[in-house]
């Protein structure tokens, strides 16, 4: 078994990277670009996603009871028997006293609006909020069972957001798919460039390579120089991406501040909230593409 | 020992879309210790005769075995260990022209994974063995020919091989210096511990080692094997 120092093959690795010169950084440079894109288009769809989720709480199905005032223990049975149908993950109850208090709580500024309204002249209604889970069909099936009046008479409306809801897993699909093929079409230029560069790199020292196969290297000892060097250059790639993330994230973030103002009409996640996912996304991503594309370009040029 | 046994190797031609024989039918046994010329004009197949003992190319019919190994069915990962049995000294020497003398020889026995300590202290031995001492410190560039040859020996000799090649070891010297050169191999032989396989189309030279085998090859195939003038006397 050979033992091989460690020190001297990273020597090598490093002397390796430093000797391509140009070839080195231009392949750094369109790393990190790869990189950087990928990361935009990862930080689109998260901020997408956020926003889009946040908009409303799409699996709910909102109950409203009739007027006439339900008693405790018909409240408590209609619980019962809410709870007992299939697909419902929960169940919310909300009295028609704090529906009140919770409109007055969100007009606060505005107070005069609800202040004619008391116990006696309670405009609201009891309300069962309904949380479920399963597929559309469930969800049309639930529904179903919630609006017919034989079985639920004490509800006098029945409200779901299910349209809106596909609606929107439509377009996350749909904007998942667009950045998506993007990303991957970019990872695909990443390994492609790193094959080359590892290409280049093996043709440049392609005697040395020759002379270590006569005096019996081993494969894995030509080929580590290699791919140390591509992961080498995969990390500094991956720390200058993480670096142009950063500013032009906070960049962004300040000016969409600025402009959308405390509407909060977008919400962005501040970059202090998300980073260490930027970080080890570009990270994971730029090894990912180096290790695969060194491993293509040296079991194809490399041989023992 | 080496032992060819109808070994015959071709090369495929994409662009004539035609098949080319470099080496045809060949047998050949050498014994181990033994010092062999291996001569022959451009093309009459001694450079791939190289390339197959150093498993650089694989035959295409035949079996060839050397030490034990049987070229044709070794498994990958057997190749390194078998390589690091030969010294292989080329004709233009390949030496790194950004290392020195010194490291250029330090790199074999790198390459095999030798401890620091087994470098420091076999490199100099190998280099005062080869009288360039000297020069450990001077790059190839810096060093004449001969010298270059001498270090590109070493470096084949590091790592103790049972069978060394020398491919054209006298190409790029002047005629002293090729005199110096070939019996410094010869001698490397003449214990009898290691082959030695001297590739050369200088016959001239070769004739001053009469008591030493000589196989002479054309057009890929054994015409003149000295141990069995009979085969082609006439040659």
């Amino acid at each position: 078994m050979r033992k091989y120092s460690f020190s001297y093959l990273m020597s090598r690795s490093f002397k390796g990277f430093s000797r391509n010169g140009l070839m080195s950084l231009a392949s750094v440079l369109i790393l990190t670009s790869c990189l950087f894109i990928s990361g935009c288009f990862g930080l689109i769809i998260y901020n997408l996603y956020i926003n889009l989720n946040s908009l409303n709480e799409l699996n709910e199905i909102v109950c409203m009871c009739n007027y006439e005032k339900l008693s405790d223990e018909e409240l408590d049975s209609l619980y019962n028997r809410l709870v007992k149908l299939p697909h419902v993950d929960s169940v919310k109850f909300t009295s028609r006293e704090e529906a009140l208090e919770n409109m007055r709580e969100k007009y606060a500024q505005h107070p005069q609006v609800l202040d004619r309204f008391n116990e006696e002249n309670n405009p609201f209604f009891e309300i069962y909020t309904i949380t479920y889970s399963g597929t559309d069909q469930d969800a049309v099936n639930l529904l179903f069972e919630l609006k017919n009046k034989k079985e639920f008479p004490e509800f006098r409306a029945v409200e779901d957001k299910l349209e809106t809801a596909n609606t929107l897993e439509k377009l996350k699909n749909t904007i998942l798919w667009i950045f998506g093929s993007f990303m991957l079409v970019l990872i695909f230029i990443s390994v492609v460039i790193i094959m080359n560069t590892v290409r280049m790199a093996i043709n440049s020292r392609s005697e040395e390579i020759e002379i270590m196969r006569y005096i019996g290297a081993t494969g894995w000892f030509i080929s580590f120089p290699f791919m140390v060097e591509s992961l080498f250059t995969g990390l500094i790639a991956a720390v200058i991406a993480f670096l142009l993330h950063l500013i032009t994230y906070n960049y962004l973030f300040g000016l969409l501040a600025a402009n959308t103002g405390a509407s909060g009409i977008i919400k962005i996640v501040p970059f202090s909230d998300i980073w260490y996912f930027v970080a080890l996304g570009v990270l994971a991503l730029s090894f990912l593409t180096c290790y695969i594309g060194s491993k293509i370009s040296l079991s194809k040029h490399i041989k023992v | 020992m080496i032992e060819f046994r109808h070994v015959t190797k071709t090369y495929r031609s994409a662009a004539r879309d035609t098949t080319v024989t470099a080496l045809n039918d060949i047998n050949l046994k050498i014994d181990d210790g033994e010092v062999v010329f291996l001569v022959g004009s451009n093309g009459a197949g001694k450079t791939t005769l190289m390339r197959l003992l150093t498993r650089m190319e694989v035959p295409t019919s035949g079996s060839l075995v050397v030490n034990g190994y049987d070229l044709r069915r070794i498994k990958k990962r057997r190749i390194p260990e078998y390589r690091s049995q030969i010294g292989m000294d080329f004709q233009d020497f390949k030496l790194f022209s950004k290392y020195t003398v010194y490291e250029n020889v330090a790199f074999a026995m790198r390459v095999l994974g030798k401890s620091s300590k087994a470098i420091k202290t076999t490199v100099p031995l190998v280099l005062s063995m080869l009288d360039i001492s000297a020069r450990a410190n001077h790059f190839p560039l810096e060093i004449s020919g001969g010298e270059q040859q001498r270090t590109a020996l070493a470096r084949a000799l590091v790592n103790n091989p049972k069978i060394l090649i020398a491919d054209e070891p006298t190409a790029n010297l002047s005629p002293s210096m090729s005199r110096e050169v070939m019996d410094l191999l010869v001698s490397l032989g003449d214990n009898g511990k290691r082959t030695v396989l001297i590739i050369t189309h200088d016959v001239k030279l070769i004739s001053n080692y009469e008591n030493k085998r000589v196989v002479k090859f054309e057009r890929g195939r054994i015409v003149y094997d000295s141990k069995h003038a009979e085969v082609g006397a006439d040659a």
